[in-house]
């Protein structure tokens, strides 16, 4: 046993060591624990009355831009409302979802929080304060606000989010690209036929298959399945039926063109082009992002990223137009449009400055101004998004949005597990492109499944 | 789990006969208290909401029989991928761990200088946080402007896609793994460091080889050691979570979605817990199973007397 | 360990066969040597290239070839660190679950184990049995049920749910602190008895001073455990102002992106403590762990 004497020797000389950690744990636990009963006897206590009630919001604004936007539109909500205070938190963006449900589990969720069109699927779950008592109450003009829209803020036909603002997809693409290539940079593609031959002439692959410069493909950034598939003219809900429906067809369709360009480039090389920018967002905050860099030609993303583009690109030479459509599709729209929420979890502290919040937000001329614009989003009332602050907007993004996408675009699917209805689809989709699987029997799969999902939601 | 030995120190004729269970279990109570509430209430509960869909949000449990069993084996293929994942993680870690760390124990054992250097080297991965070097591990294995790759490059090679591959995505975990198993290496070389000289010298005296030492006397005297890794490296890789849902998330294509990551994403994302329950008592028996078996074959083999 | 080295003080000369032993004795050590750098260099990689990134700036950060020495430096990374997040209430919040999770460990198993070691009763080592056979049950069994008992106690707004089943000892580390307390001399208790002294006293008196080396070496593992910890603190902790370093750093992958430089000095910076806590108690460390994989 000489390990053990040898031990024992050298420990006991280290005495200190624990004598050290043990008096300092105790000072700290002192401290702590008259902490953590002097906020348990103020929660015990309640809000005195007349005081000021507190608003809790959790937002992933963390940094740069949007940071301060959010900033001013809260210092602004409590100036106009004297009667809450306030306070905001940073979640992790990604998270924030998945954050909010499983705190309004344990019961201590925020009174507010910004979510997507597809977060008021947490409504099935009964995770959201339903917020149509208020909107009858406030009179509230609902007709207000873009039809798609105003369809994903309710839930079994009653309003459970207030959205701020609406995203639409553009075809971002890069006109000194296409001037080098020798196409013309004013009339970019716009139909799927003409993106895959202008992409096609756009290319630079090395021998070994790495992927140096990019004219189109459709999995990069992402697949963006809802929004080819819309311009595949599919659809992803049936109302009547109040089921999931795919127009099996077009999905199958988008799914062979998924797979024409891994074949041709490579799903792994695709894959690898996209993550060596900085794995799911592309290192979309650096200069040496791959849209600011000339990396890539074509590519569609939300509106949001318009202004980005200013901000990381300010000498790329670009421009936007909607979704290239299918011709041969007859419901082929431009792509989807995504309304940003602001939702009241269920069973929070402060629901009525939940909903004064999430009202503020979405009605306010001042975010629309201040916060929607410089986000490079839609507000999502027609009245605020006709304010002549629109039409003054450089770079023609916002009549675009607003005249041409909004009123054509298929809205994102918002039912209850339309997460899992999302995974599912790209899971398949990227078992087409790694492994060769049928397209038709993924799409089955990917559907079946998401049904039971529904389902089991209900409960 | 290990082998429950009778002390020489601790033979009946040394000790007290007080018999009393009363301080014995005075001792022991918080353990019994904790036991009761944080591992038997969890074990039945778990059990029961397996056979429900339940609804976190209104914590109302609804009893559905065997249907998320009969959900998982015959219709979910994330379960079966997940299952296959888990086991290739497992069985390749514990080959490439076991090798490589009784050979990097072995050459620390041979005496050599600055072992406290070395030592410290290779224990070193043990200390940064799981989270701080998973995110390290991202940007070393970024496949253009990544450490490797980059590396790589200058020599003209084109580096793998390594966490973007489904090819590769595995054995890059594993690797990872294996960096950071300094713990396994410390124990080795403490059984290195155990084994008598004088059995060596007497071997070559006999005129023994060096492979034939390694088989005679070593591996033999190595295995309470061998045995012991094996069974925690085991139990702990089939668990492995936190390194692959911050690296990979499962994917790309589901090539790295392990077990409890699998788990974790029907628990906490979809909230499908009693869904999760069921993978989870699935797992459970999974690894009942698996240690079980290992008890079988190497507890025999394993040489406790020196 | 004995070691082979003939005698040369006497200046006797070496036989061939003898320099033929020492040449590939030299050889040996050399070639152990190669493979131990070349090992080593690429175990302390990541970290050097965690440090090296964390002073980059941002531009020289997606650069090639790629530079181990920064072309310039950016120290002000580690300042924008700390203030893109709320770094310090993190940082506070590690150190907070990671004392009182080592307290709660330190007290708790040590009072266990000797339950489990020095008093003998009926039933003790079936129990002793169950112990161990609670280290199989996976976390995932019970993360569920748990998670619905704290949410119904309302403790997941708080470190409590991390903290308290500390209190109620582990099964590893009671393994560890039995197997420790069986091999120290009965006759001191038995002495302390004729003496007059109660259990306790023995326990307080002559178990607890003699455990001391395993005692160390629970607080250490647990240390290592808890400043880790993700899965915890990723499933308990729902408040962003309660979350550990674990979790926070995950913020600094913003709406945009990753802020490689930032995030690699604030991984550097959650991973000094633990250097600096091993560089102090390395030899208990080491001894710990060897204890653990020790004759079962």
């Amino acid at each position: 046993m000489s390990e053990k004497e040898k031990l024992g020797r050298e420990q006991i000389s280290r005495r200190d060591l624990l004598k050290m950690l043990g008096s300092s744990a105790a000072g700290v636990s002192l401290a702590k624990v008259a902490g953590l009963s002097g906020a348990a006897t103020a929660l015990l206590q309640g809000m005195p009355a007349g005081a000021q009630s507190k608003v809790e919001i959790w937002t992933g604004f963390g940094q740069g831009r949007m940071a301060d936007a959010m900033t001013s539109a809260i210092e602004q909500f409590a100036a106009e409302n004297p009667g809450f205070a306030p306070e905001h938190i940073i979640v992790p963006w990604g998270e924030i979802t998945d954050r909010v449900l499983a705190a309004t589990a344990a019961g201590s969720p925020p009174d507010v929080h910004r979510g997507w069109s597809g977060t008021v699927g947490n409504a099935a779950i009964g995770a959201l304060t339903n917020l149509q008592p208020y909107v009858d109450a406030q009179n509230v003009d609902l007709d207000d606000f873009w039809p798609a829209t105003l369809s994903q803020m309710k839930h079994n036909g009653d309003v459970h989010a207030m959205s701020i603002s609406t995203i639409v997809q553009f075809l971002y693409y890069n006109k000194d690209r296409m001037r080098e290539a020798g196409l013309d940079p004013d009339s970019p593609p716009s139909t799927i036929a003409e993106l895959d031959e202008q992409g096609a002439a756009l290319n630079d692959v090395a021998d070994d298959g790495t992927i140096n410069r990019l004219g189109f493909s459709p999995t990069v950034p992402g697949l963006q399945i809802w929004d080819w598939g819309a311009a595949f003219g599919s659809q992803y809900w049936d109302e009547s039926e109040g089921n999931i429906a795919i127009d099996e067809e077009a999905m199958i369709a988008l799914f062979e063109w998924y797979k024409s360009y891994s074949d041709e480039f490579g799903a792994e090389n695709l894959q690898a082009y996209a993550s060596t920018y900085g794995g799911n967002n592309f290192g979309r905050n650096t200069p040496q992002g791959i849209y600011y860099t000339g990396l890539i030609t074509f590519w569609v993303l939300g509106s949001w990223s318009y202004n980005d583009m200013g901000e990381y690109g300010p000498d790329v030479d670009f421009d936007v137009v909607p979704i290239p459509q299918l011709e041969s599709a007859d419901d082929s729209t431009p792509g989807t449009s995504n309304g940003n929420m602001y939702l009241v979890p269920a069973n929070c502290a402060n629901p009525d400055g939940g909903f004064a919040f999430a009202n503020f937000m979405s009605s306010s001329p001042f975010v629309a101004i201040n916060k929607a614009l410089p986000d490079s989003v839609m507000p999502s009332r027609r009245s605020l998004a006709n304010l002549p602050e629109v039409d003054e907007k450089e770079g023609g993004w916002t009549i675009l949005a607003r005249d041409e996408i909004l009123p054509n675009t298929l809205q994102r699917p918002s039912f209850g597990g339309n997460g899992f209805f999302g995974r599912a689809l790209s899971e398949g989709a990227e078992n087409v492109m790694f492994h060769g699987a049928d397209p038709a029997t993924v799409l089955a799969d990917a559907v079946d499944r998401s049904r039971r999902e529904v389902e089991r939601l209900r409960g | 789990m290990f082998k429950l030995k009778r002390n020489p120190a601790s033979q009946p004729n040394s000790w007290r006969t007080d018999n009393l269970p009363a301080w014995g279990l005075f001792f022991v109570m918080p353990w019994i208290i904790g036991f009761l509430a944080f591992t038997v209430y969890p074990f039945f509960a778990s059990l029961y909401f397996s056979f429900t869909n339940f609804n976190i949000i209104n914590f109302s449990p609804r009893w559905v029989g065997l249907d998320n069993y009969v959900e998982l084996f015959t219709y979910d293929p994330l379960f079966w991928i997940s299952i296959g994942n888990s086991i290739k993680y497992a069985a390749l870690l514990l080959v490439f761990a076991t090798v490589f760390d009784i050979f990097i124990a072995y050459l620390l054992s041979l005496n050599v200088k600055f072992l406290s250097i070395y030592r410290t080297v290779f224990f070193f991965p043990v200390l940064v946080p799981v989270v701080a070097a998973s995110l390290t591990w991202i940007w070393i294995l970024n496949p253009r402007f990544g450490l490797i790759n980059g590396l790589l490059d200058l020599i003209g090679v084109k580096g793998p896609n390594w966490l973007a591959s489904p090819d590769t995505a595995m054995l890059s975990l594993i690797f990872i793994a294996v960096w950071g198993s300094g713990r396994q290496v410390i124990v080795y070389l403490s059984g290195f460091n155990d084994i008598p000289r004088s059995l060596y010298e007497a071997a070559d005296i006999d005129g023994a080889s060096g492979l034939q030492k390694f088989r005679r006397i070593t591996l033999p005297l190595l295995t309470p050691q061998i045995f012991f890794n094996v069974v925690t490296l085991i139990i702990f890789s089939l668990q492995s979570f936190s390194e692959v849902y911050i690296m990979t998330g499962g994917g790309p294509a589901n090539s790295t979605l392990l077990y409890a990551v699998n788990l974790y994403n029907r628990a906490f994302h979809d909230f499908a817990m009693g869904y999760a329950s069921a993978l989870a008592w699935i797992m459970f028996l999974l690894i009942l199973g698996l240690t079980l078996i290992i008890f079988k074959f190497l507890s025999g083999k394993v040489i406790y007397e020196r | 360990m004995a070691v082979l080295r003939p005698a040369l003080a006497n200046g006797r000369t070496l036989s061939d066969e003898e320099r033929k032993y020492f040449l590939v004795r030299r050889a040996k050590t050399i070639l152990t040597h190669s493979v131990l750098i070349i090992f080593g260099i690429t175990f302390m990689l990541p970290f050097v290239w965690m440090v090296s990134s964390s002073l980059k700036p941002n531009v020289d950060i997606f650069e090639l070839p790629v530079r181990l020495i920064p072309k310039t430096y950016r120290l002000e990374n580690y300042v924008d660190a700390t203030n893109a997040i709320p770094f310090w209430q993190y940082l506070w919040n590690s150190t907070y679950y990671t004392v009182f999770a080592t307290i709660g460990s330190v007290l708790s198993n040590t009072f266990i184990a000797y339950g489990f070691s020095r008093v003998r009763w009926r039933g003790r080592n079936v129990l002793f049995i169950i112990v161990i056979a609670t280290m199989m049950l996976p976390f995932q069994v019970r993360m569920i049920p748990l998670y619905v008992l704290f949410a119904k106690l309302g403790w997941l707004n708080s470190f409590l749910p991390l903290i308290v089943p500390n209190f109620f000892g582990n099964a590893f580390y009671i393994f560890l602190m039995r197997q420790f307390m069986m091999t120290l001399p009965r006759e001191l208790d038995d002495a302390a008895r004729i003496d007059g002294a109660s259990e306790w006293g023995i326990f307080w008196r002559i178990a607890v001073p003699l455990s001391k080396p395993a005692i160390l070496t629970v607080a250490i593992f647990e240390i290592i455990h808890t400043w880790h910890d993700f899965v915890g603190p990723l499933v308990y902790l729902r408040h962003p102002t309660k979350y550990t370093l674990s979790i926070g750093l995950r913020l600094y992958f913003t709406q945009y992106g990753a802020e490689w430089g930032l995030l690699m000095a604030a991984a550097a910076m959650f991973t000094i403590p633990m250097v600096i806590f091993f560089f102090f108690a390395q030899r208990s460390f080491i001894e710990g762990i060897t204890l653990t994989g020790l004759k079962g």
